[in-house]
């Protein structure tokens, strides 16, 4: 990868697509000598399927929190649809949240829920009627090829499996931004290409992801376009 | 934007109390104990103040003002004098006592008549006109006391200033050891279930991290928890008052059998009312409630 220049000019508005997310000159420390992130801007368009790479420590959690609402930079603006991320503005994150969807290394299913629970979760605390829920939940299983493990519990599946749990819970609510923090990062590669081809798939149907990960090989799979990290700089957007 | 529903549902709340106090576990029991010990101390506390009080409050009704009129008051000033007695604000009873009368209620108490000597010594009634004045309360008595002492035709006052005074600093001491003791109790009770609500916060970390990104507010997350602290703490205030009905019947029964109680208890009752109850289970909440707040203010995964 050769060091090049941001995606895109800094917060400048473009032609090329309705923006999703943006970070403009976001800079982020946790008290180490270093920034985890050093003046990173970054603009995701809808539709779009991007792969965010670095070793480990190079930020790419950091990114996907700021995004989030889970940490709040130190300089610089994060906006989510076109809206300033506030973490302190409950209401308003709540639902910029609503529009996103999150999937974790560690699958971060709930043990003492099913399968079918853990999805329905995510719609449960939108106080969604119990009718529709459990239609959705179906429907996010069956895209996910477990409706046959609905009413296992997480720890009886394989990691992949649980992973594809984690896929169903992002997607059920219908979000607009996947974001995916190393999804692959605790499977093996056969499983990991698994995951891949089911976020392709969904890509493919519409939804803009975020997919970071540390394994380069992954990307080489699909056609996607890559963002590098490194020691917290976004250092060479590359295209397919 | 979706709209966003501002309270759970019941369909979210109820399963989510249920699991979060299954959670808790025995952490639970040590909570509703905490605050049950509490209340319950709180509620002997209570008792034992208000029987104080009333008890204080009878006996200052008790003591009553003598003052004793000047033997030199002209007869027609007397009427008007009581007029002014009477008229004086905190005045529950007067009663005017002659000298006449007074010189011969003297002589029946002593049991002696005048043939019989001893009061012969007297030519002439020696005694002045008294009046005995009880008070409306025990706060009333000593500037009642001194008003009474200003009237004109008023040669002395007498009430039992020392016993009333030390009978009030009795009922405020006993007051302000109960306030300074449920103080102390609720800061501790407070402290300890909301350390118990943190460890909970804790254990549910990871429930919570999810609903935050899936897009729940932090009424959604956190009302369980306030729901699940009240509980605690109403049962807590339950748990107290059943036990301290169960002791207060059985003192009372006791009292009763001991000869030199029976006059006591038949005239006090330390049962704990129903309102009490009533009262110890909203006390009980309450400091969930508050515990849980404290909690969540020093808990609560702001974003850095």
């Amino acid at each position: 990868m050769t060091a090049v220049t941001p995606v895109v000019p800094p917060c400048e508005s473009t032609s090329k697509g309705v923006i999703v997310a943006e970070l403009c000159q976001v800079t982020k420390s946790f008290g180490g000598a270093l920034p985890c992130l050093h003046r990173v801007s970054l603009q995701l368009r809808r539709g779009e399927f991007y792969f965010l790479t670095g070793a480990s420590g190079s930020g790419k959690s950091t990114l996907l929190k700021l995004l989030c609402g889970q940490v709040r930079p130190d300089q610089g603006i994060v906006r989510l649809f076109g809206e300033e991320v506030n973490p302190q503005q409950d209401r308003r994150m709540a639902q910029l949240r609503r529009r996103l969807g999150v999937i974790f290394q560690d699958f971060k299913l709930l043990g003492d829920r099913s399968v079918a629970d853990n999805v329905a979760f995510a719609l449960l605390v939108r106080g969604i009627p119990k009718a529709e829920i459990q239609q959705r939940v179906q429907t996010a299983l069956k895209l996910v090829g477990l409706s046959h493990k609905a009413n296992a519990p997480p720890q009886s599946l394989s990691g992949g499996e649980q992973q594809r749990v984690s896929i169903a819970r992002a997607i059920v609510g219908g979000p607009e931004l996947l974001l995916a923090d190393e999804p692959t990062g605790n499977l093996d590669p056969q499983t990991s290409q698994q995951i891949l081809a089911l976020i392709h798939r969904l890509h493919q149907h519409g939804l803009t992801v975020l997919f970071t990960t540390h394994d380069l090989a992954l990307t080489r799979l699909v056609p996607h376009r890559i963002l590098h990290l490194h020691h917290g700089k976004l250092e060479s957007p590359t295209h397919p | 934007m979706e709209n966003l529903s501002p309270l759970p549902t019941l369909d979210f709340l109820l399963p989510e109390v249920r699991r979060s106090l299954w959670r808790g576990g025995w952490l639970n029991g040590a909570a509703v104990i905490a605050v049950a010990v509490t209340l319950f101390i709180f509620g002997w506390g209570w008792q034992v103040s208000q029987l104080l009080g009333a008890s204080v409050e009878s006996l200052g009704n008790r003591l009553e003002i003598t003052a004793y009129v000047s033997p030199t008051l002209p007869a027609a000033k007397v009427a008007s004098l009581k007029e002014q007695l009477a008229a004086l604000p905190g005045v529950a009873d007067l009663t005017w006592i002659d000298r006449d009368r007074a010189w011969a209620e003297l002589q029946a108490d002593l049991g002696l008549k005048s043939e019989q000597g001893g009061l012969d010594l007297f030519d002439t009634n020696p005694l002045s006109d008294e009046i005995k004045i009880r008070a409306q309360s025990l706060p009333q008595v000593a500037p009642l006391a001194s008003q009474i002492a200003q009237k004109e035709g008023i040669e002395s006052v007498q009430y039992l200033e020392r016993a009333l005074t030390g009978l009030q600093s009795v009922q405020r001491v006993v007051r302000g050891v109960t306030f300074i003791l449920v103080l102390l109790l609720s800061l501790t009770v407070v402290a300890l279930v909301s350390a118990i609500l943190r460890l909970i916060i804790l254990v549910r970390q990871p429930e919570i991290e999810i609903m935050t990104l899936v897009g729940a507010t932090q009424t959604w997350i956190y009302t369980p928890l306030f729901i699940q602290a009240a509980s605690l703490g109403g049962g807590g205030g339950l748990l107290a008052w059943m036990v301290g009905w169960g002791t207060s019947q059985q003192l009372q029964q006791w009292l009763t059998q001991q000869a030199s109680f029976r006059a006591l208890a038949s005239n006090v009752s330390i049962e704990w009312s129903v309102g009490l109850g009533v009262f110890l289970i909203i006390t009980g909440v309450i400091l969930g409630l508050v515990s849980t707040r404290l909690a969540l203010q020093t808990t609560a995964s702001m974003p850095k």
